[in-house]
């Protein structure tokens, strides 16, 4: 057979995708098989699903890593494998892996007895490293397409809570029009210039002569989709609702993995593919997309008082700061988003899990600041934590947020966007009093009532201290990230 | 706009179709009198005052028999266009289509173990 | 050799074994074993990461060279050299 032997190559570099695929579908059958013989509604799968699911998420990152292709174009150029994209699978695995890993006890307290939860964690992990690797604007929205359909029926897995049907409703529809909006603007892409491939695309837009109004009409529509999907302004509007209606262990897939993936795809799109347009189009259209998710991420927070919105409202105005370190155009800008999307999801995991570790215990479905009080008197060390996490989303030295901020800001000011950088200073100074908020009351207030903690799990522990401590090492040695950043950066220019 | 010069017969039909459809709900929306009181709008139950309501609770076994027929029917057509140009198609061809026909037997056989295929 | 390196990794190991038992609130001598495990984790992180770091400025100079750019003396907040991990 002479594709065998065309396609080797391709095979082996997509070795965790098609590892991925098949162990989706043997933990479908297997679940399924398990579940109906040993009497069906007595069969307990979640421990045997963590299990399996973690192994597979490990022995895919192991793949990941040994990855023996460097650098080249897969499956007729539909897909790349290089340094960006293993990067950004490997945050991706760690991830979902510490979702996995805190899964166990939110699954049994909120009584989800279905094991298709972890084979729709499988699936996302697929959808996002075909997201990651993808080189064509259609592959992006076939991986984009898988993604959102798995989210939209996570968000909606509780089936009596009018909240998480209402968080899954509105995610569906407005991710669906987002979708629309990225196929129109590939088809505009396709009308003006001919082809889908982001390296043609590149060769054929390396100087500015062919620039007609198509191509930034499509241009626009197509990151306008992928902003959506973030949760950048002025496309937020879905973020709050969804983020606290579906099921807190969804909530945290939500705000740790995708983000990576889909900045990935809009570095691809605005660095490799069109990055000639830069003064034209992308640095207005990134400034004020950036900065209108400043404004709107530190306005609304400070009027919420639930804490699944107010972490929505900050991971919007986490997601301006990467458009701010998008729309500066250089290496530099580049680095700065890269090392700014590992502390972001390391902070992020953190207090999720710490979000999760309330929902456990609480009385209502909505956690309001009531639910934090006496966090530190019940666990310590987890208010210590969390406290080490908040400083660090709000930008304050020594710790990883306020460098990953820092490198925005020199990416910014390099390249002469100083109007911009003080407004972004301003913002982040009038956000940093919602989380300073959150640590007086885990402090200082006074609770009229018992409170009551759950245990934290293994899984849940392990998940908090390894995040915590790579916070604490890059304090000590940050070289590696620093470096880590820069060389993926680089590996996109070409 | 010299390039789309071929699709100005689309245009022609939307203006004919939005004219059309415009013509015949505007005459009946302006033309037509309507006197309506209580007895002519209430729903008709033989004569009699209506009992109760006449809906009732929808069964979701309908939902899950349209789904299930949408996705084999999806694949059942993905077999009509391979099936008639296989002869022209290397040996990868059959082979692709053959991966896809398994991952379809794979959910095929999830459907089946969980019992979404008994009508009970 | 990266003796230094690897002390301190294993006692990142231990530190965070102790850090999970006093967040799960359980004793600190729960599962000790596990402390030999975290240590030896930290021990082989704190071993790979210099040399992690050696070849990923070599790439990234060789990076440079492809694309005809000139060595880099520095990367955004880090300057070769003035680590306390680097091996010159």
């Amino acid at each position: 057979m002479k594709f065998a032997l065309i396609f080797q190559n391709d095979t082996v570099a997509f070795l965790p995708e098609l590892f991925l695929a098949i162990s989706i579908l043997v933990v479908l059958l297997h679940g399924s098989f398990l579940g109906v013989t040993a009497a069906s509604l007595h069969s307990y799968l979640t421990p045997s699903m963590v299990r399996l699911t973690s192994g597979t998420l490990f022995l895919s990152l192991l793949l990941v890593i040994n990855n023996p292709v460097e650098s080249q174009t897969l499956w007729n150029a539909i897909f790349i494998a290089d340094y960006l994209s293993t990067w950004a699978k490997f945050i991706i695995f760690i991830g979902l892996l510490f979702c996995v890993s805190v899964s166990e006890s939110y699954m049994f307290s909120a009584r989800f007895r279905a094991y298709e939860f972890f084979v729709f964690i499988l699936g996302i992990a697929l959808s996002l490293c075909l997201l990651i690797s993808s080189y064509d604007l259609l592959s992006i929205y076939l991986s984009m397409e898988f993604l959102s359909l798995i989210f939209y029926v996570l968000a909606a897995w509780k089936k009596n809570s009018y909240f998480s049907a209402e968080a899954g409703l509105k995610y569906f529809i407005l991710g669906s029009v987002a979708s629309i909006f990225f196929l129109f603007g590939s088809s505009l892409i396709y009308f003006s210039l001919g082809t889908t491939n982001l390296a043609s695309l590149a060769l054929l837009t390396e100087n500015l002569s062919v620039s007609s109004a198509f191509i930034y009409f499509g241009l626009v529509c197509i990151v306008s989709a992928l902003l959506f999907k973030l949760g950048a302004a002025p496309y937020h509007m879905w973020i709050a609702d969804v983020y606290e209606g579906a099921p807190t262990l969804v909530s945290l897939i939500f705000a740790l993995v995708p983000k990576v993936a889909f900045f990935v795809v809009v570095l691809r799109i605005a660095f490799t593919s069109f990055w000639s347009l830069f003064p034209t189009l992308w640095e207005d259209f990134f400034c004020i997309c950036g900065l209108l998710s400043l404004f709107i991420g530190c306005l609304c927070g400070l009027g919420e008082t639930k804490i699944k919105r107010i972490l929505a409202f900050s991971s919007v105005g986490h997601v301006g700061f990467l458009c701010l370190g998008l729309a500066s155009g250089s290496i530099e800008g580049i680095q700065a988003v890269l090392f700014y999307l590992v502390f972001y999801m390391l902070t992020a995991a953190f207090l999720w899990v710490y979000v999760l570790h309330l929902d456990l215990t609480s009385n209502s479905s909505l956690l309001t600041f009531a639910d934090a009080i006496g966090l530190v008197r019940s666990n310590p060390f987890l208010g210590f934590g969390v406290v080490l996490m908040i400083f660090s989303l709000a930008g304050i030295p020594p710790f990883g947020g306020f460098f990953a901020k820092l490198n925005i800001f020199i990416g910014l000011v390099d390249s002469s966007f100083f109007i911009v950088a003080i407004f972004a200073v301003l913002t982040s100074v009038i956000s940093a009093f919602y989380y300073i908020r959150l640590i007086k009351i885990f402090y200082f207030e006074k609770n009229n009532n018992w409170f009551f903690f759950a245990p934290l799990t293994k899984g849940a522990s392990i998940v908090l201290v390894l995040s915590g401590l790579i916070i604490i090492f890059f304090m000590l040695s940050p070289n590696l990230f620093y470096l880590l950043s820069y060389k993926v950066g680089l590996g996109l220019f070409f | 706009m010299f390039f789309l010069k071929e699709y100005y017969p689309v245009l022609i039909f939307l203006g004919f179709s939005l004219a059309l459809a415009g013509v015949i709900f505007g005459a009946s929306f302006i033309l037509a009198v309507s006197d309506a009181d209580t007895e002519k709008l209430s729903s008709y139950e033989c004569g009699f005052d209506p009992y109760e309501d006449a809906r009732n609770a929808f069964d979701v076994r309908f939902y899950l028999v349209a789904i299930l027929f949408l996705l084999f029917d999806i694949e059942t057509i993905f077999l009509f266009p391979w099936s008639v140009s296989l002869s022209q198609l290397p040996s990868i061809g059959y082979w692709s289509m053959l991966d896809f026909l398994f991952e379809l037997v794979v959910g095929f056989i999830y459907a089946w173990q969980i019992g979404s295929l008994d009508w009970e | 050799m990266g003796i230094t390196a690897m002390t301190v990794g294993g006692a990142f190991g231990i530190v965070a074994k102790g850090t999970v038992n006093r967040l799960m609130k359980v004793s600190l001598r729960r599962a000790p074993w596990e402390y030999v495990l975290g240590a030896g984790i930290g021990a082989y992180v704190g071993n790979k990461i210099p040399q992690w770091e050696a070849t990923l400025i070599s790439d990234i100079n060789e990076m440079r060279a492809d694309r005809n750019m000139p060595p880099a003396t520095r990367v955004g907040g880090y300057e070769f050299g003035s680590s306390i991990t680097d091996s010159k």
